[in-house]
This record gives C-alpha cells, structure tokens and sequence, in this order.
C-alpha cells in the first residue's frame, strides 16, 4: 500500500524508537514490522530524516556498520520519543474520530 | 527551546555545506551499497544489483537537494549564487555600474552625511553611566545663559540648588553646572584661552564617569568655597596640552590667576554634558568666588547661572521629578530663602506660578539642538526626496537595460526556475548596486557632514562630535535596503509577467518598449514633480535669508561697529566704570572715520536683555502689563546708531552734563501705554526695592522701534534711561556703537584703543552690527545653503535622467523618425515629436508639483520669514531652472534625431 501523506515521519520515528539504525536499516525496518505491506519512496526518505535531526526528534552519528563501513546512525533524542507518543496518540485519535464518521448510519442522523 | 535548536542548526549547517556534501554523498552511497549487497546476496550479479539498487533509490541528486532544502541552506546557497552572478554581470556592464553606483553614492552620501549631523546634535545620548536615568532640571538650552534679578527656574541660582539638592526625594543625586567667563590658564611660561566648566562636587559622581587617571571630584571636596583649588582635564586636553604625560597630575596651573591642582583626567569618550561644548578642564563650583571675584554669586539668591542635571531615583518619573521640584522651589522661596531675596521677589515670586522645567537628561543640555533641530529634520526630508529621485534614475537605467536581458530572463524561466527565484536574482542585484552605492557613501558622509556642520557655523564643538556610529551605519544600511527595493523592485515584478516563449522571439522588443517609456515617462513625472517640490522648497528658504539679511531692524547695521567691554571684570570698581565708559567714548570720538560713538548696556544683539518693574506717573500701569524692557544709553545714542524718533527728541550730551532726568521710550511701549495720547511729559519710573527711591524720568521722546535681539520677533517695548543714571542693577559691562562708513576696517584700531586704556582689558572683538544679526542666522543660512544645494542635485539626478530616457527614446524609435522623413514629413516636425514627449512630462510634473510645494511649505512655515508658499518668485525660479534643465538634456537626443538618415534607419530591420 502507499503511504498515506505525513505519516513516513511517525514511522521513521517508530522504526528509530526500537534502536539506532542508519538510513538503510530504518527503511529494512520500517518493511520488516509492517510485514512489508507498505510501499516506501526510497528518496523520500533521507529528507525526512534530514528534517526530523534539524526539528530535534532524532539525532546523527558516524559510526561503524556490521560489514566495517562508515555509516550515520540515526536515534531518537528524548525530545523525539514524546513526539512519538504525541504523534501516535493523535494517530489513534483520528483513526477512532474517522472511523466513527465511517460507521454512522442513515438512521442515526 | 525549539526556536533557538532551529537557527542553532540552520547556522551550523550553513557554516559547515561543504561537510554536509560530503556526508550526505557517503551515506547515500552506502544506502545504494546496502541495498545492492541485500540483492546480492539473493543472488543477483553484483552490476545488476547496483543497477537496481539505483533505480529503487530513485534520483540522487533530487534526494540531495531536498535534504539541503531540509536543513535551511538553500536560502543562502542561492544567495551566494546570486550575488556572485549579479557581481559578474555588474562587471560585464561597467558604464551603466559606474553611473548606477555614483548616482546611489549621491543620494545615499547625502542622507547619511545629514543623519550624521542629527544624530550628533538631536540623538546622541552622553557617554555616562545609564544615561537614561538622567534628568535635565532647568531650561536645556540655555547652556551659556546667566541672569541678573528676579530669581528664576530656567536656570538656578547657588542657594536654589542647594536647597533642592538637599531636599529632594527624586534624585538619588542631583549636579549643577556653569560657564565661566573669560577663562584663561597659564601652565609655566605660556598662558592660552581655555573652555572651562564650574560644576558641584557630585558632578562626575552623578553622572557616572570615572577618571582615566587620577581621581575626579568627590563630595568631600565640596567644603568651603576656596578650600579646594583642584581641577580635573580632559583626555583631549591632556593630549593637547600635557602630551598624555601621567606626571600631569599634581601638577599646579593657574587659572584666572588662581592656583589649581590637576587631579585626574577623564576618560576619551566623555565630553562633558553640554553637547556643543566640550570643556577642557572641570573647576569646582566652590571656587567660583576665587575665579570670578566681581561676580561672586555662591551667596546670591539673584544670580541665576546653574543648570542641573540629577540622577532619578529607580521608579520615578519625570511628572514625579517636577511635581516634587515645585513643590520644593516654593517651600525654599517662601522659607529658608526668603531672606535672600527683597520684598519686590518674595512678591514676584509669589504671586507667580512655580514651573519648574524638567525633561530627559540622557542626550545632555544644548542650546544648537533647539537652534538647529528643526532646519534639520527638514533636510532630513529633502534629502530623502533626493534619494528618491535617484532611485527613481537607477530605475530607469534598470529598465532600460531589462530590454537586453529579456533573453536571459526567459530562458531561466523555461528550463524551470520560478518567477521567485528570478525576483530574488534580480533584487540581489539590485541589493548589491545599492550596497556599493552605500559604501562609497559612507565614505562621503563623515566628509560632509563636516561641511555641513562649517556650512551652517555651528561651531567647532559640533564638528568635534561627527561620527559614524552604529546609528549612522545602521541608519545607512536602511536607507540602501529601502532605495534597492525602490528601483529594483519595479524592473524585477516586471521580468515576472514576460512570458517564456513570446520573450525568446526577436519581433518582442518593440511591443515591450512602447510599455517601457510608458513607465519611464511616469517616472520622469515623478521625478519632475519632486524635483520642483525640492526646488520651491529651497528657494522659500533662500529668499527667507535673504529677507532676513536685508530686514529693516530699524536701525543702520551696515555702518556700526559694536564691542562690547567688562570693566567689571577688568577690575575696574564703581567710579572707575563710569570714568573709564566715558574715557573710551572720547577716543573712539577722535578715531578717524568715526562718525559718532556712543555706549549702552544691553545695546544690540549683545546677547544681554534687561527689563524691570515700571511704574507711570508714579503709579503701576492702569493695563496691568508692569513689566518693561529697559536699556541705559550713553548721549545720543539714536542718531549713532541711526534710529529716526518719531516724537520729541533724543538724549544728548546736555542732558548728561546736567544730569537730567529724562527717558526715551520706542514706539511699542507709547501705543501700549498711552495709545493715541501723546507720552511726552509723563513720567516713568524703576519700581525696584533694591534701588528704592529713585527719582523716574520724564519722557522725552519716542524712538521708532528697534529689533535689537531678534530678527525675527517684533520689538518689545522699551525704555531707554540715561546711562549710569541710577536705579538699575550694575553689571559693569557696557556696549559701544561705533558708527562709521567703513566699519570693517576700524575692527584692528577699535581694538586698539581699548587696550591702549588698559592692557588687560576683558573685551569682545569688534563686530559690525550685519556680522552680530547674521550669527543669530546660522540655522537660517544653514538650511538655505543646503537646501539649495539638494536642490542643485535634484536638478543634476533630473538632467541626467531625462537625457538618458530622450536618448534611449530616439534610439529605439530611429525606424519610426526614418520612416517619417522617408515619407516627407520635414525634420523640424520630426524634432516635435521627440520633443513633445518631454514637454508633456515636464507638464504634467510642474502641475504636480507646485501645489505639492505649496502645501509641503507649511510644514516649515516657522522657518520661513515674510514669504510664504505661494511665492511667486520660488515657483517662477523652480520652473525655469527645470525648463532650462530640460532643454539641456534635450539637445543632444534632438540633434540626433534631426541626423537620422531615413535610408539607414530603415535598412536596419
């Protein structure tokens, strides 16, 4: 499925939430707990990392991957873990407030 | 929290791009490496996985860029392009980025070098201690004033201050502050002439100022008056003077013959708190009495001569400082200071009103801010205008150039940068044109503020103070952002409506000219119309001068040589004074070419006024008006200075030789007391109880009025008593009116002659009565001078700006003038053509602006003397001047049009 608009952040945020990863591991991630049902744009990707290190939700660090090669390692900064419960508590919110709009029936107008 | 993390980063990121490339290229190609080895490892060959591996990554450099848009540096990355491609294309075109920047270096030079000048008189603050905190106590301008008689608020006298010194509840410490007359220093061998200041022991305390060296002034040093003979210096002076040799202190000088100790020196920066005048040494008040010993006024109640500046206690306001002083004056009137004071002042000063002035202290005491404030500000104004009118020709000059990079313009908008960016590349251009123009105005100002300030003669000690402070550069990079967007905004939302693909054709010029005179010609207008305005405005203000110089002051200034001479501080005593008066009186009678002398005590524009308590018929006036001016004249004193009488007669040397008493009033003082009755035989006299009894006077003539103070304001009425006839305070000091056809050359032997009587004798140097008015002018002059000179610029911005739009006209339209003479349509019709266009913008420009002038003129309607907006003569001058501009910038494109050969001219396609 494609991602729907705003929520690759939310998802970056998770991913990071479980350990440090760098760009490649947050997106093997990102598909490996979503069961790989969802479609992420690859280049989308390094700019929302890029804008959640400038806002201060994640952090960057060199350091070194499992093969020996530099990599930048993303984690998430205290800052970042309230946004993420922030950001996911507003989630269910919407879901739950959308649903119930779904759900209504003629006759409960 | 979040704000400063933000720009915390942005700036970060903008300092280190050149790392964040490189990091950014690293892990993306790790990302494309990881993913291919992932394939790999599924069992795909390794140049098929990098393939694939890419294409999932989708575009690298797209990805980039977005992640700089991320971090906030495209903003200035971009910027950095712009202004390195503007600063190519500036070189590429040296002609029109020489005129460009010469013409912003003028308009924006003269703001600043006039910013320079107000922000030294108006803005400053002092260099104190939180200058904030300082109130002035007393009227600010009047920093070399000093009054004889009834006490008064606007300036205080020794026991006032005292009292309200030690009674306050505003001031957490309150100073005083004096001239002293005359003061002259002899440091071993070499005596020179000094600006000093007397002020209390709490002086540099009170506002905060430590010394460089030294000590200053500390309360204990206000004991009694004499016990402490210490002076503190100036940084300047020590440089001057003392070749900033730390052995200055202790070091004794004499000054006015007394012995002073120098103590400390004052820091570089600090001036003292008058603005005009930076002192050289600082002398405690308590030696007044040693310093100016026929002037003691430390116990007098009547010498008004301090000015008081105090530092306000935390939370009190200025309406609290006044209230409290009110207060406090009256209570020290009406009860310690009563003593003091005669019966005539405890009745003055009780049945007036206290109004003590009070106002901010923190920009110091000046007399030329109030002089030359409001002159000031309208230059301000007009040098604005100048500015515009600049902008408005670098404009013109912007557009006329935009023809020639229509084809630039398009093909950055078809390979796809936004219409913004382009506005941005453009504006960035412009920004830097201005920011070259500024510079080199910068470099302009501090010179001509200078000339400005000689200009206007103002005096050294405003020239001392010119710098280009944060104030002035702050003010000055404004002004450049404000011209960029002026002419640069215009030229750059036009590129915007181009369309890509019409633009990049060739058959697009024509249509796109037409539009562009359009504007220009709009333009033109507008600089027409505010050229006008400028040019009426200045000469509003020339012809005011000039009425002002030729005024009728009643008088002859043109053949009178005044002095004025202190016998009082000469040394002479009561006889003496009288004996010496009349002494000089018979030598400058004997100088050759002198007509007649005569003396007077307040005389003309000598800077002293007297006026008194009057009494007619031995009865105060019926009208209730009790106060006169009044004035003590040697024998005739009239016809000296060539004053007509319009009743009776004059007093004449008879009359002084048998003692007569007998008074001359001016016209203003008959119509106000006696109406249409004739004053002769009435009587007047001194109601003064420090002088009771004194027989009054018998008018005996009435004198046509005289504008002896004020060129400007009517005479005020005046009596004018016999000198040294009695009943009026003795100042000592006497003026003399010296009438002779050639007075500038009697200045030397006038002075001359007054030393031959006593070598030491405290004198001002002769001036003509024309030199005395026109000092009292110098804003007058100051704002006429440059006025005019703004205006020459406007002219100079105008001509050079219609030149170049008539010129660019006839060059675009040479097809259109070739077609019409091929046609046979004769040249001189052709000449119309091209000539109508400027007739019609000078129209239209004039229509606009001289009603614009005539309204603007009432802003400064205060400066302008017996002309008003409406003057005839300014407006004629204003149009011709602009006729004639136009013709000038017109020859050259006329002629060229006349020499178009139709067969070249349309062989051109």
């Amino acid at each position: 499925m494609e991602l729907l608009q705003g929520t690759l952040d939310l998802l970056i945020l998770k991913a990071v939430s479980l350990g440090p990863l760098h760009g490649y591991g947050v997106l093997q991630r990102i598909q490996q707990i979503s069961r790989h049902r969802l479609e992420i744009q690859q280049g989308s990707l390094y700019p929302a990392l890029y804008r959640l290190e400038d806002q201060g939700w994640i952090a960057s660090e060199w350091g070194e991957s499992e093969n020996k090669r530099k990599a930048k390692y993303y984690r998430l900064t205290a800052d970042g873990r309230k946004r993420l419960q922030s950001e996911e508590a507003r989630w269910n919110r919407m879901a739950e407030v959308i649903a119930g709009i779904l759900a209504t029936k003629p006759e409960e107008l | 929290m979040r704000l400063w993390h933000r720009i915390g980063a942005w700036t970060a990121a903008n300092l280190r791009r050149s790392r964040m490339e490189t990091e950014m290229e690293a892990e993306m190609r790790f990302h494309v490496e990881a993913c291919a080895e992932d394939l790999e490892r599924g069992g795909m060959a390794r140049s098929e996985a990098l393939r694939q591996a890419r294409q999932e990554f989708g575009g690298v450099e797209q990805a980039k860029e977005q992640c700089r848009d991320a971090r906030g540096v495209t903003l200035v990355e971009n910027f950095l392009q712009d202004v390195k491609f503007g600063a190519r294309m500036l070189r590429k075109n040296p002609g029109f980025t020489l005129v460009a920047v010469l013409t912003l270096a003028l308009g924006i030079g003269a703001n600043a070098a006039i910013f320079t000048v107000i922000d030294a008189v108006l803005l400053r603050p002092l260099e104190v201690r939180q200058p904030e905190e300082l109130a002035a106590v007393g009227d600010p301008t009047r920093v070399h004033s000093w009054s004889t008689g009834t006490p008064l608020t606007s300036s205080f006298s020794y026991p006032l201050y005292r009292e309200v010194r030690d009674q306050n509840q505003v001031f957490s410490s309150l100073l005083a502050a004096s001239r002293l007359d005359n003061a002259r220093i002899m440091i071993e061998k070499g005596a020179e002439d000094l600006r000093v200041r007397l002020v209390s022991e709490n002086y540099f305390e009170t506002l905060g100022v430590q010394a460089w060296i030294g000590r200053t002034f500390t309360a204990a040093d206000g004991g009694a008056p004499g016990k402490d003979p210490i002076a503190v210096i100036s940084y300047a002076y020590w440089q001057k003077r003392f070749a900033k040799n730390a052995a200055v202190l202790g070091r004794t000088v004499e000054l006015n013959g007394v012995p002073m100790t120098i103590i400390g020196v004052t820091g570089p920066r600090f001036e003292g708190e008058v603005v005009e005048y930076q002192p050289d040494l600082w002398a405690p008040l308590m030696m007044e009495p040693q310093l100016m010993p026929q002037k003691a006024y430390l116990e007098n109640a009547n010498i008004s001569a301090l000015l008081l500046v105090g530092r306000r206690k935390p939370g009190v306001t200025l309406l609290q400082v006044k209230a409290n002083l009110d207060e406090l004056v009256r209570r020290a009137w009406t009860g310690p200071l009563a003593g003091l004071l005669s019966a005539d002042d405890r009745t003055a000063v009780r049945d007036n009103k206290i109004d003590v002035e009070v106002s901010a202290g923190g920009r110091g005491l000046s007399q030329v801010r109030a002089e030359f404030g409001e002159p000031l500000w309208l230059l301000m104004g007009m040098v604005g205008l100048v500015l515009v009118v600049a902008s408005i020709n670098v404009a013109n000059l912007m557009l006329a150039r935009s023809a020639a990079r229509q084809r630039e313009m398009a093909v950055r908008l078809a390979i796809g940068a936004g219409p913004a960016r382009v506005v941005r590349q453009l504006l960035t251009e412009s920004l830097l044109l201005a920011g070259l123009g500024g510079a080199v105005g910068v470099l302009l100002a501090k010179w001509g503020a200078a000339a400005l300030v000689r200009m206007a003669e103002a005096g050294g000690g405003v020239r001392n103070r010119l710098e280009l402070d944060w104030r002035v550069l702050g003010f000055t990079a404004a002004v450049c952002l404000v011209s960029a967007t002026l002419f640069g905004l215009g030229p750059a939302l036009r590129f915007v409506n181009v369309k890509a693909a019409s633009a990049l054709a060739e058959g697009s010029r024509t249509s796109g000219s037409k539009r562009k005179w359009k504007t220009g010609r709009l333009l033109l207008g507008a600089q027409i119309a505010v050229g006008v305005f400028v040019l009426m405005g200045a000469g509003l203000l020339v012809r005011s001068l000039w009425k002002l110089k030729e005024a009728d002051l009643g008088y002859n200034r043109d053949k009178l040589l005044l002095v004025r001479v202190d016998f009082g501080a000469s040394g002479y005593r009561g006889e003496a004074i009288h004996a010496a008066t009349a002494e000089l009186l018979e030598r400058f009678r004997s100088m050759p070419g002198v007509k007649a002398a005569t003396a007077s005590t307040n005389g003309l524009y000598s800077g002293s006024e007297s006026a008194d308590t009057i009494l007619l018929d031995g009865a105060p006036p019926a009208n209730g008006d009790k106060d006169s001016a009044d004035d003590e004249i040697g024998p005739n004193y009239f016809s000296t200075i060539g004053v007509p009488m319009v009743l009776g007669r004059e007093i004449t040397r008879e009359d002084f030789a048998r003692r007569a008493r007998v008074a001359v009033v001016n016209e203003t003082f008959a119509k106000r007391y006696f109406g249409e009755r004739n004053p002769l035989g009435h009587t007047v006299g001194i109601q003064d109880s420090e002088h009771p009894n004194t027989p009054p006077y018998e008018i005996i003539g009435v004198a046509k009025d005289v504008r002896d103070h004020n060129v400007r304001k009517p005479a005020k009425r005046r009596m004018y008593a016999p000198l040294n006839a009695g009943g009026f305070d003795e100042t000592g000091a006497f003026n003399f009116e010296i009438r002779t056809e050639t007075p500038g050359a009697l200045t030397a032997t006038v002075r001359k002659t007054v030393l031959g009587l006593n070598p030491g004798m405290m004198m001002d140097d002769p001036e003509t009565a024309n030199d005395l008015v026109g000092e009292t002018l110098g804003s007058q002059v100051m704002a006429a001078r440059l006025s005019t000179l703004f205006g020459g610029l406007v002219l100079l911005l105008v001509c050079v700006g219609l030149y170049g739009a008539m010129a660019y006209n006839v060059a675009t339209r040479t097809k259109e003038i070739g077609l019409r003479m091929a046609l046979g349509i004769p040249r001189g019709s052709v000449l119309w053509m091209v000539a109508k266009e400027a007739w019609l913008v000078l129209a239209i420009g004039a229509l606009a602006g001289v009603p614009a002038g005539i309204a603007g003129s009432r802003v400064f309607r205060s400066l302008l003397f017996e002309v008003d907006g409406g003057d005839p003569v300014a407006i004629g001058w204003s149009i011709l001047l602009l006729i004639g501009v136009c013709l000038a910038a017109a020859i050259a494109p006329a002629r060229r049009a006349m020499r178009v050969e139709p067969m070249v001219a349309l062989r051109y396609e």
